[in-house]
C-alpha cells in the first residue's frame, strides 16, 4: 500500500492522476493532516470534515501541482487543509463581520469536551494556552512546534514571509509560556 | 495529543477519505464530457460558420459566368450588349 513517493507524484502530477494514487496520499499523510486540523478546530467531526474536503479539493486540483518533492507535496497538503479548516472556523462565526479570533473562547470551550480522559495535564495546559492564541500566531505555532517544519516551508503553506512568521512564533512562544505560567497558578 | 479519539477512528478517516474522492472522481468523469462535447459542438460550428461566410461572399468565378452565358439566347446577349453599350455612352454624355 505505501507506494514510493516519487512514484506517488509522478502519478499526482499526470494528465490523469487516479484514485489508486490519491489512495497513497490519504494513507500516508491523513494522521499528521488531521491532527493539524483538529489542532486549529478543536472537534472530531468538524475536523473529519475538513480532512475530507482536503482531500476532495487535493484530487480536484492535482493538476496544478508543481512540486518534485515529499516536502513541497506536504507544503501542498497542509495549504489545503489549512484554508479548510479556516473556512469550517468562518462558518462557525456568528458574525460576518467579526475576526475568527474571536471564536478563540469558543474553542477553549469545545477542548473541555474533547480532553481525553487519560491526557497528560502538561499537554492539555499547554494546548488551552495555544487555542487562544490569535489564529495567525497558533498556525505558525502548530506547524512548528508540534509538527517540526522550517519557517520555509511555513512560509510557503500560509503566503508570509519567513520574517513575519519568526516574529508571529516568537509571540506565541511568549504568550503560550505567560498563559501555562498563570494556568499552573490557578 | 490530549484530544479524546478512539482507535479505529483514524482507520475509518482514511475509508470516509477514499470514498469521498473516489466520489468527487465519478462525478468529474460525466461533467469533463459534458464539457468537451459543448467545446466540440462549439468548434464544428464556427468552423462551418467560417465555411458558410466564405461561400456566400466569395468572388464570383469568371468560368462559372461564361458557363452561364452559355445557356442564353445570341439574340438575347446581343440585346444585352447593345444596353451595355448605351448606358456607357449615357454615362460619357452625363
Amino acid at each position: 500500500m505505501d507506494r514510493d513517493i516519487s512514484q506517488i507524484i509522478e502519478a499526482l502530477r499526470s494528465s490523469e492522476c487516479g484514485t489508486g494514487a490519491f489512495d497513497a496520499i490519504i494513507e500516508r499523510y491523513s494522521e499528521r493532516l488531521y491532527w493539524h486540523i483538529r489542532r486549529i478546530l478543536v472537534q472530531h467531526e468538524a475536523s473529519e470534515d475538513a480532512l475530507q474536503e482536503t482531500f476532495v479539493k487535493a484530487f480536484l486540483a492535482a493538476k496544478s501541482f508543481r512540486g518534485d518533492s515529499e516536502g513541497s507535496l506536504v507544503a501542498w497538503l497542509y495549504k489545503i487543509a489549512t484554508t479548510e479548516a479556516i473556512r469550517s472556523l468562518r462558518r462557525r462565526k456568528r458574525y460576518i463581520f467579526t475576526s475568527i479570533d474571536s471564536l478563540s473562547h469558543q474553542l477553549v470551550a469545545d477542548f473541555e469536551g474533547e480532553i481525553a480522559p487519560d491526557a497528560d495535564q502538561i499537554t492539555v495546559r499547554l494546548q488551552r494556552a495555544v487555542l487562544a492564541l490569535p489564529m495567525k500566531q497558533k498556525l505558525v505555532f502548530n506547524m512548528r512546534y508540534f509538527d517540526e517544519m522550517s519557517f520555509n516551508d511555513i512560509s510557503q503553506i500560509t503566503g508570509q514571509s519567513v520574517a513575519t512568521l519568526k516574529t508571529n512564533y516568537h509571540y506565541a512562544v511568549k504568550r503560550v509560556k505567560q498563559s501555562v505560567e498563570e494556568l499552573e497558578y490557578e | 495529543m490530549p484530544y479524546r479519539i478512539s482507535d479505529g477512528d483514524m482507520e475509518l478517516m482514511k475509508i470516509r477519505s477514499s470514498a469521498a474522492v473516489a466520489r468527487a472522481a465519478a462525478e468529474v468523469k460525466p461533467r469533463r464530457r459534458v464539457r468537451w462535447a459543448i467545446s466540440m459542438a462549439m468548434a464544428v460550428s464556427m468552423v462551418l460558420a467560417v465555411v458558410a461566410i466564405w461561400y456566400l461572399e466569395r468572388p464570383m468565378h469568371y468560368e462559372l459566368f461564361i458557363e452561364q452565358l452559355a445557356d442564353v439566347p445570341a439574340d438575347v446577349l446581343y440585346d444585352m450588349s447593345v444596353d451595355v453599350v448605351e448606358y456607357e455612352e449615357d454615362i460619357t454624355l452625363l
